[in-house]
């Protein structure tokens, strides 16, 4: 999330390019996150760009300390479930009655899986070697210094460091591989 | 209500019956705390995977970009109110039909701002704008600064600023609030003099063409840049320079007083016509003359800011069942109008 404050700052400051980049990390996961609830894709759509308007307006009122992802759902949630309480319930008749006689209303099927990601990011840990995975574990989840490390093990900082930048390598490379959206370590998804 | 069933709903992995079930609980205002939270951890605990075909998000964002800008530029033409009728809505929405039909089921907030198109003689392109005589408007800058610019004027000012200084021209009046940045000072240039501020609020009345150059100092800090020469005015004083006789006077004044004109509104509620008619003549300084009786009665409800009469006319005659024409004598060289009202 280190990224993310640096975008809101620059945000703060009217800066488009930021904007730009927050939308560019953020707009699929939201897309796809509104389509799942709505189950229109030209409404999940009209959210992603409403929501983005509204970042744009409220931008004064971000905080660099909220974390950014959470600001975002707040807004993307309003604006979602506002239109899922405003839904036309005809409109949902018809759907349920096409669905019983096995025909779809949306055009194209949409398929979405939800993975969480603290197992993810759990499994790609557990499949690190034995002590690198123990060096990333204490420092990442134990918030251990790479000096308290190397005491803790009686190896070498000049180890420690070594092993670290390995296993970054080892998980940024799995994720990027299996993530839509680029390079996400696991301690950054929470905030 | 679980985690489990929520994403089986999501994934569309749910019978019909579960399907009903997930969306009412949604729907429910009830449930509210608990589906915020729900959604809140499958938002942020998970990853979302799809197969499908993806929309086009850099198409989306040129579209999120064009409506930003016209956002900003719909703050130029004051939110206007004007009557309280449901026809004035339903008009200015057939307008907009173009801009609405994107985003057809939230274009009520957004769009019927910035219909009203008719206020100030608005030249957009190179960000350059001049108000006509007799209309005032406003300008949100990037920055948050706001302008207000009373008529006959024109303001000159980057989309973005990308300098250290903001820079903005302006010959004619108006009133500054300048959102504050220390580290990128704001300058307000114009051929008599220019003024430098960081964060303030401030009324400059500065027409080239009356060779006269008058700051107010409302809040805050500015200064004044004439040649090599500074001057620094407290909050509450008038600067006032006569390009002519190039005197400078640096006084006391009642700054509120400087900025009455951004104000100027004319406020009419449930007025019966022949009432609200002589407000209006005296308004606008015409005559107008109602021809058929039964008019006197209607009530009209109106405020009125910067539109001209024959505007201001056109919406009454929306509202109310009523035709008017305007009229042009010449009396030894002056032009005088008249505006004459008859029932429809």
């Amino acid at each position: 999330m280190d990224e993310d404050i640096k975008f809101v700052e620059a945000l703060k400051n009217n800066d488009h390019e930021a904007f730009d980049s927050l939308f560019r990390k953020y707009a699929e996961k939201l897309y796809l996150f509104a389509l799942s609830l709505t189950k229109e894709k030209f409404i999940a759509e009209e959210i992603v760009q409403i929501v983005f308007l509204k970042i744009w307006d409220k931008r004064l009122q971000i905080s660099e300390h909220f974390c950014f992802k959470s600001f975002l759902f707040s807004v993307a949630y309003n604006e979602t479930i506002s239109w899922i309480r405003k839904e036309n319930s005809e409109k949902r008749k018809i759907r349920t009655f096409f669905a019983i006689t096995d025909q779809t209303t949306n055009e194209t099927e949409i398929k979405i899986e939800f993975q969480n990601l603290e197992t993810i990011a759990n499994q790609l840990i557990e499949s690190l070697p034995e002590r690198r995975g123990k060096i990333f574990r204490l420092s990442r989840e134990q918030g251990f210094s790479n000096k308290e490390i190397a005491e803790k093990l009686n190896i070498s900082v000049k180890t420690v460091e070594n092993q670290m930048t390995s296993a970054l390598h080892t998980l940024r490379e799995a994720l990027e591989k299996t993530t839509i959206m680029g390079s996400l370590f696991y301690f950054l998804f929470f905030c | 209500m679980n985690h489990q069933d929520i994403i089986k709903f999501l994934e569309e992995k749910t019978s019909v019956a579960e399907t009903e079930r997930v969306q009412k609980w949604l729907k429910d205002p009830e449930n509210e705390s608990e589906v915020r939270r729900i959604l809140g951890e499958i938002w942020m605990q998970s990853r979302m995977e799809t197969s499908g075909s993806k929309p086009d998000f850099e198409g989306m964002l040129n579209q999120v970009h064009h409506l930003i800008s016209l956002k900003e530029q719909s703050i130029l033409q004051e939110p206007q109110p004007i009557l309280t009728l449901q026809k004035f809505y339903h008009y200015f929405s057939r307008v907009a039909a173009i801009l609405i039909l994107p985003l057809l089921l939230f274009s009520g907030y957004y769009f019927i701002k910035s219909t009203v198109k008719y206020n100030a003689d608005v030249a957009v392109s190179e960000r350059i704008i001049t108000t006509k005589p007799g209309t005032r408007t406003k300008v949100l800058l990037e920055d948050g600064t706001m302008v207000w610019l009373n008529d006959g004027t024109t303001l000159k000012y980057p989309e973005r600023f990308i300098n250290k200084e903001r820079h903005v021209y302006v010959d004619g009046e108006a009133y500054f609030e300048v959102v504050s940045n220390p580290k990128r000072p704001f300058i307000v240039e114009n051929p008599m003099m220019n003024t430098r501020v960081t964060g303030t609020k401030f009324n400059l009345n500065a027409y080239v063409a009356d060779n006269y150059f008058e700051a107010t100092l409302i809040e805050g800090k500015i200064g004044l840049e004439k040649d090599s020469r500074n001057y620094e005015i407290e909050p509450g004083f008038q600067v006032q320079y006569n390009q002519t006789t190039e005197k400078i006077v640096n006084h006391e004044v009642n700054a509120s007083i400087s900025t009455a004109w951004i104000d100027g509104k004319l406020v009419l509620q449930n007025e019966p016509l022949n009432v609200a008619i002589k407000k209006l003549s005296r308004w606008y300084n015409i005559e107008i003359i109602i021809q058929s009786p039964e008019l006197n009665e209607y009530l009209l409800t109106a405020t009125i800011q910067d539109e001209k009469p024959e505007q201001t006319f056109k919406l009454i005659a929306f509202a109310l069942p009523i035709k008017y024409s305007i009229k042009t004598t010449r009396i030894e060289n002056e032009i005088k109008r008249t505006i004459y009202l008859t029932k429809k």
